[in-house]
């Protein structure tokens, strides 16, 4: 029973960790309509700021690092909106190759600094242990993950569906040329969504990579699985990107548990299940 | 009298077509102007272009004499221009409040939250709501507020009356007489002529893409020929 318990935290802290990523590349197609195949990457990139951080005689952990790989994750996105904008009015095949490029140059910059190896730096000494959980012993820092995803879900929600700062995003989801027909700049709307998306997915490298292993290649996993995410959730909806990142979690870690030889398979299986029934995903509107 | 809104050999080229064919038009310090003409004529498109909506090809317009011609749709707003576009195009995810508050700005004994609440009372009631979820007459009533809450110096309207009850328009009209003593300067596209020419001054009819005619309202409601000349009206 343990056993099943543990896969479903386990599956748990991979769902809410995958919405922290993914929330941002749902955030920038909804509003933006920009598909950014660099998403991955800039998850890659806070994944490398704390295995550089907790690693070098710097005296950092992990909690330091998170700060930093805010700042830097926010920095790419602005770069990033700056080196996609004159591509705004094309379609997302142009955007999807231009972002794809940086992906790869980044792949290969990381390579250069990095190399090939596997990373998994130490979570925070004091989560650094296991604890007692229902007869078992299962990592703290994993349940911590939880917590700390659910705090961050929640807080994108509140902010989303709560404030000021929300209803003009949602306002831009729906209407970008009335959003600027009542006011507001919104290239600079734009590029804070970009900013923060990739703060979120920075983020998103950091807590993760104790648990997932920071490596090259985990920047196209990872965008392989936030695109699943949100095309199971529906292109731009937060509510779906949730629901689709914890389905896929789920998903990953049972499918590992049950059925290891399909479990690849599984992901896409669920994936073309729901598009079977609900092609424009669980919380898609029909895209005009 | 100075004018809020002048207009000066506008042209518009949408691909291969020519849709606004060299617009002049203005529009007084607390004037309403009516804009009337048949489907497909380019009244929409005229109130676009001076959204900032679409660009101009050539000619100019400008408001309260700063001229706008070219410039992004934001900066046209903030120079005091707001729209209710034809279809409304509210936010649908938006609660009443939120998109009132928006783009809200203040003014000097303008339109404020409360005062826009009480000429719209039903928007009080439901202020919590998201507009999605409302009634066209009353998602019409939130563009106005909308547009209201940035106290424009001149509106723009375009069929606000499309697709609603007779009921409602009657209402709407009621809205529209308050805000013409208000003092606020309009310049509204109708189909429903009755509704236009009740908050007119000035009638001003498009066809093919230029202003064909221009009147007070007071000639062209003597006259009936000129609706039927300009708009087959019988
Ligand atoms: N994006 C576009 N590209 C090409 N032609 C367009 C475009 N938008 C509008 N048109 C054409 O421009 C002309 C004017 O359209 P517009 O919407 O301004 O008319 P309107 O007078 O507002 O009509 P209605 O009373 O039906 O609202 C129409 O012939 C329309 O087909
Ligand atoms: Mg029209």
């Amino acid at each position: 029973m343990s056993d099943y318990l543990f896969t479903f935290v386990n599956g748990l802290a991979r769902g809410l960790l995958l919405f922290t990523m993914a929330a941002g590349l749902s955030l920038l197609f909804g509003v933006m309509r920009v598909l950014n195949l660099a998403h991955g990457a800039i998850v890659l990139a806070g994944g490398y700021v704390a295995v550089t951080l907790t690693a070098r005689a710097t005296g950092m952990g992990l909690i330091e690092a998170l700060p930093i790989a805010l700042v830097v994750g926010a920095l790419i996105g602005t770069a990033l909106y700056f080196a996609v904008k004159p591509l705004l009015h094309r379609d997302h095949l142009d955007q999807g190759l231009l972002t794809l490029g940086f992906a790869f140059i980044f792949a290969d910059i990381a390579e250069l600094f990095w190399g090939t190896q596997v990373y998994s730096p130490p979570p925070p000494d004091f989560l650094n242990r296991s604890i007692e959980l229902l007869g078992g012993s299962y990592p703290l820092y994993r349940l911590v993950v939880v917590g700390v995803g659910i705090v961050i879900a929640v807080a994108i929600f509140v902010v989303f569906e709560r404030t000021r700062l929300g209803a003009i995003l949602r306002a831009a989801v729906s209407d970008r040329e009335m959003v600027a027909a009542v006011g507001f700049r919104v290239p600079l709307i734009m590029g804070g969504v970009f900013a923060g998306a990739s703060a979120l997915a920075a983020l998103g490298g950091v807590i993760g990579a104790p648990i997932v292993g920071v490596r090259l290649g985990l920047d196209t996993e990872t965008l392989i699985l936030a695109l699943v995410v949100i095309v199971i959730g529906g292109l731009g909806s937060l509510k779906g990107a949730l629901i689709g990142a914890l389905l896929v979690g789920q998903v990953q870690t049972l499918g590992i548990l049950l059925l290891p030889q399909a479990s690849a398979f599984l992901l896409f299986g669920v994936m073309a299940i729901v598009l079977i029934f609900k092609p424009a995903g669980l919380f898609g509107e029909t895209v005009k | 009298m100075s004018y809020v809104l002048e207009v000066r050999d506008l042209h518009l080229r949408l691909g291969a077509s020519h849709i606004i064919k060299g617009v002049d038009l203005t529009v007084g310090e607390g004037e309403a102007v009516a804009l009337f003409g048949r489907n497909g004529v380019g009244k929409s498109t005229l109130m676009h272009a001076l959204m900032g909506l679409v660009r101009a090809s050539a000619g100019s317009f400008l408001l309260s004499g700063e001229d706008l011609t070219g410039k992004p749709i934001d900066r046209i707003a903030r120079a005091g221009l707001a729209i209710v576009p034809q279809g409304r195009r509210i936010f649908p995810t938006l609660t009443v409040q939120e998109t009132l508050t928006l783009g809200a700005r203040k003014a000097a004994g303008g339109w404020t939250l409360e005062r826009v609440y009480d000429l719209l009372p039903r928007l009080a009631e439901r202020r919590k709501q998201h507009v999605g979820l409302m009634s066209g007459g009353e998602q019409q009533m939130v563009a106005i507020g909308r547009a209201l809450l940035r106290n424009p110096k001149l509106l723009l309207l375009d069929e606000p009356s499309e697709g609603l009850a007779p009921r409602i328009v009657g209402e709407l009209g009621e809205v529209m007489a308050a805000l013409r003593s208000d003092g606020l300067s309009i310049l509204i596209v109708e189909q429903n002529l009755e509704l236009g020419v009740n908050l007119a001054d000035r009638v001003l009819i498009m066809d093919m893409g230029r202003i064909v005619h221009e009147s007070p309202v007071q000639e062209f409601r003597d006259d009936p020929s000129i609706a039927h000349r300009h708009l087959g009206i019988l």
